[in-house]
């Protein structure tokens, strides 16, 4: 479970800019997350809501938004993927450059997590 | 109340720590490799008989993870004398930070090839670089040959797959190949060890993909 890892570093983060801004409450995170991180969004608010007990993070309402990843392939096209849900061998072993159709790629982002806003008083 | 715009990438504070690992690694010439694997695949012990052999040539040292105790640390010093031990404490991975430590702890004017043992755990790790110039992947054909099916991230982002305890593939009803086969479906770059390291079957393949890669990070730099 990577989450209760990432739930630590948020609130860590969170803790640290309430401090830096002198805020008594946080009580909304807005959270950008990239698919390749592969992040069960129900195991990270449940993580979340456990680490951010006795902070200034606690009973914070937790909004999630995913981002797909965008690949890089041989040829320099830069180009999204649209991540399903479920299959990701299939998905992993056929994936190709949409524009130029080569299997040679690398994955440019996918793996972020992007805290974007907070709501706090 | 405030609503604030933070915009903050949480991994890229891991990420930056990471590149400046690399960057300490490489002015040292070291090669930095990433052992990772499940709970019993056999890391330990594949670093203890890769580090064994290939100090005849080469400086070795290493870094062991563990969640709690210095178990591994313990007795990887009995095959090299630079060892250095990481707790994790509540974490299931190391990431950049703890390796950013332990190698201000190490005599890297020492040390040719680092071996850093990750936590074992095939879901955690991938998230955070350490630094480390390789990544390599241990499994053994106990956790069941559909393992790696069930892991894809982890192969994705490995240059390296060893499958492990083939001598016992067929007693429980594992497929080596089929192991094989799965991981290069995910990866196709990657390069895939089929090992017993107890019996030593395997492990000199190993060994020159890592002799080969040493030789490329030197040439490199």
């Amino acid at each position: 479970m990577h989450e209760y890892g990432l739930a630590l570093q948020i609130i860590d983060t969170l803790c640290l800019e309430a401090k830096k801004r002198n805020l008594s409450k946080i009580k909304e995170v807005f959270l950008d997350i990239g698919k390749l991180l592969m992040v069960n969004p129900e195991q990270l608010k449940f993580s979340l809501e456990i680490v951010a007990k006795g902070t200034k993070a606690e009973g914070m309402k937790v909004h999630i938004t995913f981002r797909n990843p965008k690949i890089k392939c041989e040829n320099g096209h830069v180009s999204e993927i649209n991540f399903p849900e479920n299959s990701e061998l299939l998905f992993f072993s056929e994936l190709k450059c949409p524009k130029c159709n080569t299997p040679n790629f690398i994955f440019e982002s996918g793996k972020e997590l992007y805290i974007k806003r907070i709501i706090a008083e | 109340m405030h609503d604030i715009t933070l915009d903050k990438d949480i991994l890229e504070i891991n990420k930056k720590i990471a590149a400046n690992n690399r960057k300490i690694l490489d002015s040292h010439g070291i090669l930095a490799v990433n052992i990772m694997g499940a709970i019993g695949s056999g890391k330990t012990l594949l670093i203890e008989k890769v580090a064994k052999k290939m100090q005849v040539d080469y400086r070795i040292g290493i870094i062991a993870g563990d969640v709690i105790s210095e178990l591994d640390a313990e007795r990887l010093k009995r095959v090299c004398k630079n060892v250095i031990g990481i707790n994790t404490g509540k974490e299931c991975h190391l990431d950049a930070h703890l390796i950013s430590h332990a190698l201000k702890k190490m005599k890297l004017s020492e040390i040719d090839i680092l071996f850093i043992e990750n936590v074992g755990n095939l879901i955690c790790p991938v998230d955070f670089d350490l630094g480390a110039h390789k990544n390599v992947t241990v499994v053994s054909v106990s956790e069941g040959d559909d393992t790696i099916l069930k892991h894809p991230m982890i192969f994705l982002t490995s240059d390296a797959a060893i499958i492990n305890k083939i001598d016992i593939a067929k007693a429980l009803d594992s497929d080596p190949e089929k192991m094989k086969n799965d991981a290069l479906k995910i990866n196709p770059n990657l390069k895939v060890f089929l090992t017993s390291v107890k019996k030593d079957i395997g492990i000199d393949d190993f060994i020159s993909w890592l002799e080969n890669c040493y030789k490329s990070l030197c040439h490199g730099l």
